[in-house]
């Protein structure tokens, strides 16, 4: 006996059927939108990485002098006493700087002078001295200096500070010198002419831009607020006679470059020309670089320097420029490993400012939070895991233990602040505080991870421990403990790993002070590498830029390893029971 | 029986010295100014890296806030020296004195200029000292003759004169502890204030004349009467009137630390902030400054004193340190070397106006000699 | 002070070591060539004896580092004569500092016939003390050592003992965890009453305004400093909104993709790629942020014509989202997987799809989980600092448009406390009133989604 088949049957089949396609197609969307998220997720971590790869690549290099010096003993030790303390108080900035001058000796304008000095830190002096008071015999010889040249001058050999094109010239430059140390160039060669249309075409866009203003102006002059009409207009006017004048200067045959105008150079095999007026075939400049001289010459291997952005907008100018290029040119500048970036702290210099000052206090204040937080925590989940009795007070632990996992590490820094600092007087800046507030946030994180570690040894160990006569706490510690070992391990780590990566709370502690020495003591001042990450991203400065990024390529890097390290440790170690 | 005892105060004894020696700080502890703070940090890395002695701890509090810790009193817990870009005031030099810090060495490093700046990016600002005042001040006459205060109404630049831009103002400048906010109320604020006809008249009139009588008829009595319901004289109420500045959000105070104002001008062409010179000496790829009464703010123009803010910058030792910290002394040498703050010293490159060589020769030697401030300044 | 400590402290190690071979020695002599007949394994006996020679001098002696200096003060400050006790609150600290200044060789800023006398009192009180100290640890020690070990006997219940010690240390431990929130609530509570006590309450958590500094001399014309915290908490609220519009949809719909379809393989790669983004410093987020984010966002608001700045609540907002997606998604992972097998088989049954499932019977089974996810994702974005202080700017702005900057609780803890010492002003004090806001917010968030998490990871099982 089956029952009838109710009669629509069919119908409700048809309608399913009907459905089913929209059925699917939202199906089909559904797994999209999941795909979509991880799709989005793992980008957007692409994304910072390799933005960050990218910032902080070029810091890892760095250009170094390689000038031949001679160490002249009136500047170092004129008495020739050969004493230590007499040698150490020697003139050595003079000494880089007398270097610098005889690499160029045309420069001669005050001003000029100190553009050169600038190139090398007198910081910089400071490793001379070091060199020298360690090997006394150098004095009279001639060594090779090497130390980093300036941030500025480093960036823009990167090609971080300027869009540059060199554009290389095949037929003959002829140059003749004319009156006020300037120089007549003449050429049959394309390479000037594409320096004189690239100069046009950026002073046409300058005067399309001023058009696109002053009509703006116009229109606001007519619509806009009556009172500021006139003053709107004969804004509009100023920028419009600006612009003519520039279209008009722009099909002169001859361009006159100012420091608002990009930079053009002339560069042969022993001299660099500024050029100050360009045109398609000669141009007018000023010997920036030359190292011999001959009123009439022809030169056949040069090329053309453009470089896009005003020598006004930029930090590093045309001399210095001029001056970096012929180095490099004559190898006296190489770009080299930068070794210092690991072994000095930070500095006031970006050249000379290292992390190893940062990690040094990171490693201290991360050994102050292991031997703080991890007894403590095994301890208390041992005691929560096996020995805790049911009732209201363990479970008011309990909800406290997870609570505190959740609160913002910036509360721990400010109780570090009021009790460890204004209760207990405690160093500011010290390893040893930072430590400490780490270690009462990373307290949960270890208690969780040891009971979990705890929790999943088998009853029957324990058990069997009992049995045969062990009593509870010998169960704990001789059999369970052991066990429960490598997961206890792996989620410490993974807790100090996120202690390492920790900022706020220790900005609260006074660990944010400018700190150029590597901390000897658990007790002296010092920062971490999450701070001087900080520090460095907050600094006006251009080339802290790449720093930071390769600060940020490092403390990731140790990051990693430790997590790493935790996941061997699992799979090392790990027993299904 | 006396062994013991012997023994026993043996110990005790080195216990105290190993107490006192535990305790001794033996890093000079430096704090102040965030203007001197480039050159301060300059200094102490140099003098890290010639000398024997461990680098300094610079923090940057601004000058206020430094000259507090500086006076708290005397002993470790308590800062060596502090750095400010202004003079020490008569109330700092009497706190200090009354909390026994009695022997104070004044040194004076050289010039600095305050700079009102915006992103480079933007078109050049060229203000007068009285647009400036009208700008930031929180109370402005409603006229050059008629002293009827009102609270600022200018919300753009182009209310105040049609020739300016037309955007909002916001202006990022330093906080109270700074030195450069007491500079720059005492000196573009004052000079702007007294360029209004009306309030120049008010600071020369005496209590009682008929011009004050006059000219305060329309002050308001929260202005002209002091804590006790006195009278106010003439001088003061027209500091109050410049030295306040707006709270309406024109005005904001942006912390301590320089290049924070720096990033965020950057990042808001239409904004300006103020601070010291050597910032934007510093900074000059990313903001510029503005032209004011027609002078740029240029090394040269700060150095011949054309520029009108222009302020001394100081650091301040306390001598009763000496020999307390290890160094202090041979800090002052470094930073009074030519080597730093001569015309091609080290601080040169970071922005400081040196001081002209006949005044740097006999203020170096002062210094270096640690000649203690005998007088309030 | 601590100079004792040093003395004190490695002859304690020393006696620790020397007691515990002494006990064991003694344990198997009392046992005399029988072991067996020994009660506990003589290590215990070791164990016992060495806690009691350093256990009580130990605490002694911790209590002297911590309290010793305040006690010397107190003893020197009751014997001070009257006029000096009358002098002003700093003035008194002032003389006690030149007073221990005087005594143990430090600068002192003055001198007089008082101080010398004070500095008098000093060394004599620091030298009772340090002379009570010594013979207290010794006495305890070696009292400590007698005792136990006379009780030492082949009888004697060593592991017994030891064992009821080390349980009171590992409770101990646990009670570690109360003691920080007793301490964060304490320093919390009592610097924001100090605060409330110079500023109203209701001015604080309802005011407009926000500007905390105040002028620092007499002489000197500031602010009227006003602390209306009301533009921090909406700064707070608009970036936790814009960071959850970013990472719940986002973390919801990996969590299901990853629990619901990918292939175990998959999962196990996309996994632990989620998890790179939660482990990521959140300085290195604020850098991201501040660097890319912020003028990316900028020309892309440019380009349509909006007005907008690299420190933007937007941009901040974003990157919050990023870093808190694996947050959402792992939780929202646990939950969806502790609902019970057969819910799904019984959707199947009845034909329907995969989506269908997930929507109409696994997201409603799941919900009261994933809303504890969430509810703890937001108390993280509530308390996130380096994001904020470095891409979200400092300006107490009070709008709705993200592309403003605008300042967070947060942010202004970090701009009130760095740099400055002074623990007087309403500035400082201000920044503890702002945590103790921002602890008790994320407490109750957490305290509610932690009760329904756990509850509904539980209800399937």
């Amino acid at each position: 006996m089956t029952e009838p088949l109710p009669k629509d049957t069919r119908s409700t089949r048809r309608i399913i059927a009907a459905s089913l396609p929209r059925r699917y197609r939202a199906e089909q969307r559904f797994r999209a939108y999941g795909q979509g998220a991880i799709v989005l997720a793992v980008l957007a971590l692409g994304l910072l990485l390799v933005s960050i790869t990218a910032q902080g690549f070029s810091a890892f290099t760095i250009y170094r002098f390689s000038l031949p010096m001679t160490v002249t003993q009136k500047l170092v030790d004129p008495k020739g006493t050969n004493d230590p303390k007499v040698i150490a108080k020697g003139k050595y900035r003079r000494l880089i700087q007398n270097t610098l001058r005889r690499t160029f000796p045309d420069v001669k304008a005050r001003k000029d002078v100190r553009a050169l000095f600038a190139l090398s830190t007198s910081l910089n002096a400071v490793d001379l001295r070091n060199r020298i008071v360690k090997n006394p015999a150098l004095i009279g010889t001639t060594i090779t200096y090497t130390a980093p040249v300036s941030d500025d001058l480093d960036l823009y050999l990167k090609g971080l500070v300027t869009p540059r094109r060199q554009l290389t010239a095949k037929g003959d430059l002829r140059v003749r010198s004319a009156p006020n140390g300037q120089v007549n160039l003449e050429t049959q060669d394309q390479s000037l002419a594409t320096a004189y249309h690239l100069v046009q075409s950026a002073w046409q866009a300058e005067a399309a831009k001023d058009k696109v203003r002053a009509g703006k102006l116009r229109q606001l002059a007519t619509t806009g607020d009556p009172r500021r009409a006139p003053h709107n207009t004969a804004e509009a006017a100023r920028l419009e006679t600006r612009a003519a004048a520039r279209e008009k200067a722009a099909q002169s045959a001859r361009l006159t470059l100012s420091a608002t105008d990009p930079s053009v150079f002339v560069r042969s095999q022993n001299s660099i020309i500024k050029i100050t007026a360009l045109g398609a075939n000669t141009a007018v400049g000023k010997v920036f670089v030359q190292d011999q001289t001959a009123p009439v010459q022809t030169i056949k291997d040069w090329s053309v320097l453009y470089l896009k952005r005003p020598e006004k907008t930029r930090r590093i100018n045309d001399r210095q420029i001029a001056w970096g290029e012929a180095l490099l040119q004559r190898q006296q500048v190489k770009k080299v490993f930068n070794s210092i970036f690991f072994t000095h702290a930070d500095s006031r210099e970006p050249e000379r400012a290292g992390i190893a000052g940062a990690m040094v206090g990171s490693l201290l204040t991360l050994l102050a939070t292991m031997l703080a937080a991890v007894p403590v925590g095994i301890f208390a989940a041992i005691y929560l895991e096996e020995f805790a009795p049911k009732n209201r007070f363990t479970g008011f632990i309990e909800v406290n233990i997870n609570n505190l996992a959740a609160v913002p590490s910036i509360i721990f820094g400010l109780l570090g602040l009021a009790v460890f600092l204004n209760v207990f007087h405690m160093p500011r800046s010290a390893p040893l505080v930072g430590g400490l507030v780490l270690a009462l946030m990373t307290l949960p994180v270890v208690i969780i991870a040891a009971r979990a570690a705890i929790k999943a040894v088998p009853p029957s160990i324990r058990e069997a421990a009992l049995g045969i006569g062990a009593s509870k706490m010998q169960t704990v510690f001789h059999h369970v403990l052991p066990l429960a070992a490598p997961g206890i391990m792996t989620g410490t780590i993974i807790g100090l790993a996120r202690a390492l990566g920790e900022t706020a709370p220790l900005l609260m502690i006074g660990m944010v002070a400018f700190i150029a020495q590597i901390p000897r003591s658990i007790t002296a001042p010092s920062t971490a590498m999450p701070v001087q990450i900080y520090l460095w991203a907050s600094s006006a400065e251009r080339a802290w830029e790449a720093r930071t990024a390769a600060a940020i390529i490092v403390l990731i890097g140790l990051m990693i390893a430790l997590n790493l390290a935790a996941v061997l440790l699992r799979h090392k170690f790990e027993r299904r029971w | 029986m006396k062994l013991k005892k012997t023994v026993f105060g043996g110990i005790l004894t080195a216990t105290l010295a190993l107490s006192a020696s535990a305790l001794a700080r033996d890093t000079i502890h430096i704090v102040g100014s965030s203007t001197v703070y480039p050159f301060s940090t300059a200094v102490a890395e140099n003098f890290g890296a010639k000398t024997d002695f461990p680098v300094p701890v610079v923090e940057s509090t601004g000058s206020g806030g430094g000259m507090k810790l500086f006076c708290a009193g005397i002993g470790e817990n308590t800062p060596d020296i502090t750095n400010a870009s202004r003079r020490m005031k008569a109330s700092e030099w009497k706190t200090c004195h009354d909390n026994g810090v009695t022997q104070i060495v004044e040194v004076k490093i050289g010039f600095d200029g305050i700079v009102i700046a915006n992103a480079s990016a933007a078109p050049v600002f060229s203000l007068s000292l009285k647009q400036v005042f009208l700008a930031l001040a929180a109370n402005v006459p409603a006229a050059d003759d008629n002293c009827v205060l009102k609270p600022n109404p200018y919300k753009k630049w182009s209310d105040i004169d049609p020739a300016l831009p037309d955007e909002k103002i916001e202006v990022y400048g330093p906080p109270p502890t700074s030195g450069t906010r007491d500079a720059f109320v005492e000196i573009a604020m004052e000079k702007g204030a007294k360029s209004v006809s009306c309030l120049k008249d008010l600071r020369g009139a005496k209590i009682g004349s008929e011009t004050y009588e006059k000219l305060t008829a329309i002050l308001p009595d929260s202005l002209k009467k002091n804590s006790e319901g006195k009278p106010v004289a003439g001088k003061k109420m027209f500091k109050h009137i410049a030295h306040n500045l707006r709270e309406d959000g024109a005005w904001i105070d942006a912390g301590e630390n320089d290049n924070a104002i720096v990033q965020t001008l950057e990042k808001t062409p239409s904004a300006i902030g103020v601070f010291g010179f050597s910032f934007l000496d510093q900074s000059g790829d990313q903001i510029k400054g503005a032209v004011v009464d027609g002078k740029e703010p240029s090394f040269d123009n700060i150095a011949s004193g054309d520029y009108p803010i222009s302020r001394d910058l100081f650091f301040y030792v306390k001598k009763q340190h000496v020999g307390l910290v290890p160094g202090i002394a041979d800090y002052v040498a470094e930073f009074t070397s030519d080597e730093a703050w001569g015309d091609y010293g080290y601080l040169a490159d970071k922005g400081l106006i040196p001081l002209p060589e006949d005044v740097r020769e006999e203020d170096g030697a002062a210094a270096r000699a640690l000649t203690v401030m005998t007088t309030s300044p | 002070m601590p100079s004792v400590f040093l003395f004190l402290f490695p002859a304690l190690v020393g006696a620790m070591v020397v007691s515990f071979f002494l006990g064991k020695t003694r344990a198997l002599g009392s046992a005399k060539e029988h072991p067996a007949r020994l009660h506990s394994l003589p290590g215990y006996s070791g164990y016992y004896l060495a806690i009691w020679t350093t256990m009580p001098a130990l605490i002694v002696l911790l209590a002297y580092v911590f309290f010793g200096p305040a006690l010397v003060a107190m003893q020197v400050r009751s014997g001070l004569p009257p006029e000096t006790l009358a002098l002003p609150v700093e003035k008194l600290e002032l003389f006690m500092r030149n007073a221990r200044a005087l005594a143990f060789g430090g600068a002192a800023s003055q001198t007089s016939a008082a101080l010398t006398d004070a500095a008098r009192h000093f060394t004599a009180a620091a030298r009772t003390l340090n002379m009570a100290v010594i013979v207290l640890v010794a006495g305890l020690a070696i009292g400590g050592f007698a005792m136990a070990r006379r009780q030492i006997a082949a009888d004697f219940r060593a592991r017994n003992k030891v064992e009821r010690f080390v349980y009171a240390l590992l409770l101990a431990c646990s009670i570690i965890a109360v003691l920080t929130t007793l301490g964060i609530i304490l320093s919390l509570l009592t610097e924001s009453l100090r605060f409330f006590a110079q500023v109203n309450i209701i001015d604080f958590i309802f005011g407009l305004k926000w500007s905390p500094q105040t002028a620092l001399r007499a002489d000197q014309i500031g602010q009227s400093g006003s602390f209306g915290a009301i533009p921090l908490f909406a700064g707070t609220f608009l970036i936790t909104l814009i960071a959850m519009a970013v990472a719940v949809p986002v973390g919801i719909y990996a969590a299901i993709y990853l629990s619901e379809y990918a292939r175990p393989r998959a999962r196990q790669i996309i996994k632990p790629v989620l998890e790179v983004l939660a482990g990521i410093p959140t300085v290195v987020y604020g850098f991201f942020a501040l660097l890319t984010i912020g003028p990316f966002i900028r020309q892309l608001a440019e380009s349509i014509g909006l007005g907008a700045q690299t420190q933007s609540a937007l941009s901040a907002g974003l990157v919050m989202g990023i870093m808190i997606i694996p947050f959402v998604s792992s939780l929202s992972d646990d939950v969806i997987n502790a609902v019970p097998q057969a819910l799904r088989d019984g959707s199947y049954a009845m034909g329907a799809t995969q989506s269908e499932t997930v929507r109409n019977i696994i997201l409603p089974a799941a919900l009261p989980g994933i809303m504890g996810a969430v509810m703890l994702a937001i108390s993280r974005a509530i308390g996130e600092t380096m994001i904020v202080v470095m891409a979200a700017g400092q300006s107490a702005n009070l709008t709705a448009n993200p592309l403003q900057p605008v300042t967070t609780v947060t942010v202004q803890i970090v701009t009130l406390l760095t740099g400055d010492q002074e623990f007087d002003s309403a500035k400082t004090l201000a920044a503890f009133a702002l945590g103790l806001v921002l602890f008790v917010v994320t407490l109750l968030l957490n305290i509610f989604a932690l009760q329904v998490v756990n509850k509904y990871r539980e209800r399937y099982d």
